[in-house]
């Protein structure tokens, strides 16, 4: 059995603007003659997603992770290509194939803004011919999942970053779609909420075999969530494949930060790791991910440490160390 | 009700622009027996069903005309987009405006005040008929707007949908005998936002004829097509905003 749900072959997308030159003189010179920019946001993107699988979309600000999304979900209409979604062509927009899905936006609030959550919920009933008893079942399940059942009839508008995400998700699921694009979810909230979300979208996504594709630019996200990753940079796909073997190959450093008592000659510095950066009472380290532990403990005994910290690779540097190896 | 003062203001500041066009008129026809071929009691009569017109307009979908351009430049259409729901119905009808019912209750006082005032027999099947044509002036009244609406697909940036909306909403307030020449040409065939408000007038008035009763139906339906077959090609040129 055919298990793709998701099929993309070759998605192009141009769009076109005008160049706005600086100055009065030039805006009126503009006013009859304008100067035309293409911008190619996707170059010939092509995948497959199947069944359940949990898929984070990775790639920097304007590599064309939202302009796909919202292609598959047929805001936009691609400059050229193919998608098939459970057997629909997105962009015909057809409202069988919307009840399928949803689709959230981390900065685009679904919910009226005035309105508690509660009464959106109600239109949304009505919009995706939810039967009552489905409704009030999905309404108590994942408001209980979420822990908001106290706050769904309060205004919107009144509501935290983070509790307006947990109610934006009971009203992305409340006709319980198979698919579910998820565009940065968890931006701007603290890492309380964050956490909160993303053990929502795991219970989720294995209690109800919903296929999940998720963008962020959190790898904490991608690393908790999702076993396979497609990463886009420049509107072009330049890694499929497991989230771990991203991880083994690209991000095999760790970085710790070290602010010391006194200073410390730089050559027992490096015998950690290499030196990214140094001043006076603080250090920058890069240290191997498999010796990392090890490495720190050692540090801990023998330098002056007042205060320390380990970062893991920012996914912006993994990208761009992909994007300019140019192999994956 | 969370927005009660909100919603009081509302109502205040719309029954008094009634009352302040009827004593327009009033004052007008101390002046003139008749205006384009209308005598008063029969320009009151006009003006309810302008205010009948524009209140229906009002608390159905003028809000969400005058929001649809920021919607557009925003992208704040995704969300509708996704939905498994008319895209017209949620961006045009987003907005009901309850308080607009204060329209329709003035134009009952201003009908009873017509009744009470002047000499006028109305015809209650011509009445009747005068309404249900009404309903065609919304939909042509409605096709012209979506029309504009669509421009913001294919300009880009398009702030003027608001005032558009007013200029249309003026010019249907006088009887379409006032226009002539090129004026005629332009606001009865072209862009013939007289026809909203005049033609189901003079049918109530019993001064109307088949022809140009046809016709306003023929053209508020073509108006509501066009609308439609331009709201639809613009939808594929959106281009959302992140």
């Amino acid at each position: 059995m055919n298990n793709k749900i998701i099929q993309v072959i070759d998605l192009k997308k141009t769009f076109t603007s005008f160049k706005k030159k600086e100055g009065l003189k030039a805006s009126f010179k503009d006013f009859f003659k304008r100067e035309k920019i293409s911008t190619d946001a996707l170059k010939g993107v092509s995948f497959e997603i199947e069944k359940g699988e949990f898929v984070g979309f990775l790639g920097p600000n304007g590599a064309g992770k939202t302009t796909t999304l919202k292609m598959l979900t047929g805001i936009l209409t691609p400059s050229s290509g193919e998608a098939k979604i459970l057997g629909y062509t997105p962009w015909k927009r057809e409202n069988a194939f919307k009840k399928k899905f949803s689709f959230i936006m981390g900065q685009k609030s679904q919910l009226w803004w005035d309105l508690p959550p509660l009464d959106s919920y109600e239109l949304f009933r009505h919009i995706y011919e939810i039967p009552d008893e489905k409704y009030k079942k999905n309404l108590k399940f994942l408001t209980e999942l979420l822990q908001i059942e106290d706050i769904i009839e309060v205004q919107t508008r009144k509501l935290s970053l983070g509790q307006r995400m947990k109610a934006e998700l009971v009203g992305a699921l409340i006709h319980s779609p198979e698919i579910l694009f998820l565009d940065e979810p968890t931006i701007g909230l603290d890492v309380v909420a964050q956490h909160s979300i993303r053990e929502f979208l795991k219970t989720y996504n294995k209690e109800t075999n919903a296929t999940i594709i998720l963008t962020s630019h959190y790898m904490e996200d991608i690393k908790r969530l999702c076993e396979r990753v497609l990463i886009i940079d420049h509107g072009s796909l330049i890694y499929d494949g497991t989230y771990q073997h991203l991880t083994k190959k690209f991000a095999q450093d760790k970085t710790v930060e070290l602010t010391l008592n006194k200073k410390v000659d730089q050559i027992d510095l490096a015998k950690f790791g290499k030196i990214l950066e140094m001043s006076e009472d603080s250090v920058t380290l890069s240290v191997p991910r498999e010796k990392s532990t090890k490495l720190i403990a050692e540090m801990m005994e023998k330098l002056p440490i007042e205060d320390i910290s380990v970062h893991e690779r920012t996914m912006e540097d993994i990208v761009s160390e992909i994007f300019q190896n140019k192999h994956v | 009700m969370i927005y009660r003062i909100n919603f009081l203001i509302t109502i205040l500041s719309m029954g008094m622009w009634i009352f302040i066009y009827v004593g327009f008129f009033e004052v007008l026809f101390l002046k003139i027996d008749n205006l384009a071929g209308w005598a008063k009691d029969e320009i009151l009569i006009f003006l309810a069903f302008y205010y009948l017109l524009q209140g229906v307009g009002n608390i159905l979908y003028r809000e969400s005309f005058e929001e649809f351009s920021n919607q557009v430049i925003y992208g704040l259409l995704d969300n509708t987009l996704v939905k498994p729901a008319s895209a017209q119905v949620l961006l045009f009808f987003r907005t009901i405006r309850f308080d607009h019912i204060i329209d329709l209750l003035l134009t009952i006082l201003l009908i009873i005040y017509i009744l009470l005032t002047t000499n006028i027999n109305l015809n209650p099947i011509s009445l009747i008929l005068g309404i249900i044509l009404g309903i065609f002036g919304n939909l042509l009244f409605y096709g012209i707007l979506l029309l504009f609406a669509s421009i913001v697909f294919y300009v880009d940036k398009f702030d003027s949908i608001p005032s558009l909306l007013w200029h249309v909403s003026q010019i249907s307030r006088y009887p379409r005998q006032i226009f002539t020449g090129f004026g005629k040409l332009l606001f009865q065939f072209i862009l013939p936002v007289t026809l909203i408000v005049s033609v189901p007038a003079e049918v109530a008035l019993e001064r109307s004829n088949y022809q140009i009763i046809l016709y306003f139906i023929g053209i508020s339906f073509i108006f509501f097509l066009i609308g439609n077959i331009t709201f639809k090609i613009g939808l594929k040129k959106y281009t959302s905003s992140n």
